[in-house]
């Protein structure tokens, strides 16, 4: 992923927490924070993903732990 | 309080079912079972009915909840521990669906636009209406989902031409053993259906709602793996990873309506979007019943963002969604088996209430 593409992704999610700013700012502390953290969480993965692409692939990691155990896999 | 029509429902539950289901999954099928890998689904369909009847028949002792509400009142603290890893799984859904649908609007209809553009887009347009609630939702689905099932319909009438039943001999060459490998992988698609009695209390979805749910959305996925077999042909359907777009291709109407596919797909993609929604409403009503002070509506566009984040970081390519299938149903077996006998077998009303 290059620059640009991840200052897109950043600008959409600062977009969504603009218009929601309002309502964020009445909202109480929880819901405050669970949304701060989860806008924070997604930026952490994309930029560990422009930096280290394919380091989370998290379903990579399922597929490969749980092969032993399906009844059969791809010919 | 939210008014969601039997119809709606029946709809919202084949789409589920439906929508993402028909992206890739006819290949492998084909791939493993050959000729008889039609037989997968209806096997499938008796487990994911058999684990629906269960559900159905645990909501039903907490009349007018759902069962996320009736878990988290009867057993709190295990109540939203089963919730939490119901949360994780229909993460992975949602995850797994839209990189699915970015990776084929990508190869199929914009080859030029980068991945991540396509993900925001079709992010920005889930986020207002799954915000909206489930009413919206169910509404723009039936909208979407009648058009959709109307044009799957046509399309055995436009293909007479090239239909050919002799792709179906000989039928149980290798006896039973390929039809049940068919069924394997088609049940973790199946069972998403399983996602309603989570949002809907019995006074709303019967069993009865549920099942033509569960019929119509198979129904609809055996006669479109008929087709690949009967049209496109066993070898070639195996080959592709967009089976349903190649066989939607061969429809040339006439000189001018050369690209019938662009129509079908244009109307699928709103279909898959409401499904790719359900799945952001249900997070969003899990994470606001296990945290009751949470908004639902603030959290929907953070977590959408978190999923399409997830949806690049999680796959390294177009291909891995695919090959997650083959050992997709042993993470299913225990959401779609266990826990609904679990909960059949140990969650029932407290005795005061249930002599009220």
């Amino acid at each position: 992923m290059s620059v640009p593409m991840l200052l897109l992704l950043l600008g959409g999610g600062l977009l969504y927490v603009l218009l929601d700013w309002k309502q964020l700012q009445q909202s109480n502390r929880i819901t405050r924070w669970l949304c701060y953290s989860l806008y924070g969480f997604a930026m952490i993965i994309w930029v560990v993903e422009m930096r280290v692409p394919g380091k989370l692939a998290v379903f990579v990691w399922i597929q490969r732990s749980l092969e032993p155990l399906s009844p059969f896999l791809r010919s | 309080m939210e008014r969601i029509s039997r119809r709606q429902l029946v709809l919202l539950g084949a789409g589920y079912m439906f929508d993402a289901t028909l992206i890739s999954l006819p290949s492998q099928m084909i791939e493993t079972a050959h000729q008889d890998a039609w037989m997968g689904y209806p096997i499938a369909l008796v487990v994911v009915i058999g684990a629906m009847w269960l559900f159905i028949q645990t909501v039903k002792r907490f009349p007018e909840q759902n069962l996320l509400e009736a878990l988290t009142e009867r057993i709190p603290r295990l109540g939203r521990v089963i919730i939490t890893l119901g949360m994780l799984f229909y993460f992975m859904i949602f995850v797994r669906d839209l990189r699915m649908v970015v990776d084929f609007i990508n190869i199929a209809l914009l080859p030029r636009t980068p991945l991540y553009v396509i993900g925001l887009l079709i992010l920005l347009s889930i986020v207002p209406f799954v915000r909206s609630g489930i009413e919206v939702l169910a509404r723009v689905n039936f909208l979407f989902f009648a058009v959709l099932v109307l044009a799957v319909l046509t399309i055995p009438l436009m293909t007479l031409k090239e239909f050919n039943p002799e792709e179906f001999k000989p039928v149980l060459e290798e006896g039973l053993i390929p039809g049940l490998k068919s069924a394997w992988l088609a049940f973790p698609y199946l069972g998403e259906v399983l996602v309603l009695p989570f949002l809907f209390s019995t006074r709303r979805l019967s069993f009865k709602t549920s099942v033509t749910a569960c019929l119509l959305g198979t129904g609809l996925l055996l006669l479109l793996i008929v087709l690949n077999i009967t049209v496109v042909g066993v070898e070639i359907s195996s080959r592709f990873t967009y089976p349903n777009h190649e066989l939607i291709r061969q429809i040339r109407l006439t000189d001018f309506l050369d690209r019938f596919d662009l129509i079908i797909v244009s109307i699928w993609l709103p279909a898959v979007i409401c499904k790719i929604g359900l799945s952001l409403y249900i997070l969003s009503s899990g994470i606001h019943q296990i945290l009751p002070r949470v908004t639902r509506q603030l959290l929907v566009a953070p977590l959408g963002f978190l999923g399409l984040a997830c949806s690049f970081a999680f796959f390294h390519n177009a291909i891995e969604p695919t090959h997650l299938t083959y050992v997709w149903p042993i993470v299913t077996l225990f959401y779609f088996v266990v826990v609904p006998a679990l909960l059949y077998l140990f969650v029932h009303p407290k005795k005061k209430a249930m002599s009220k």
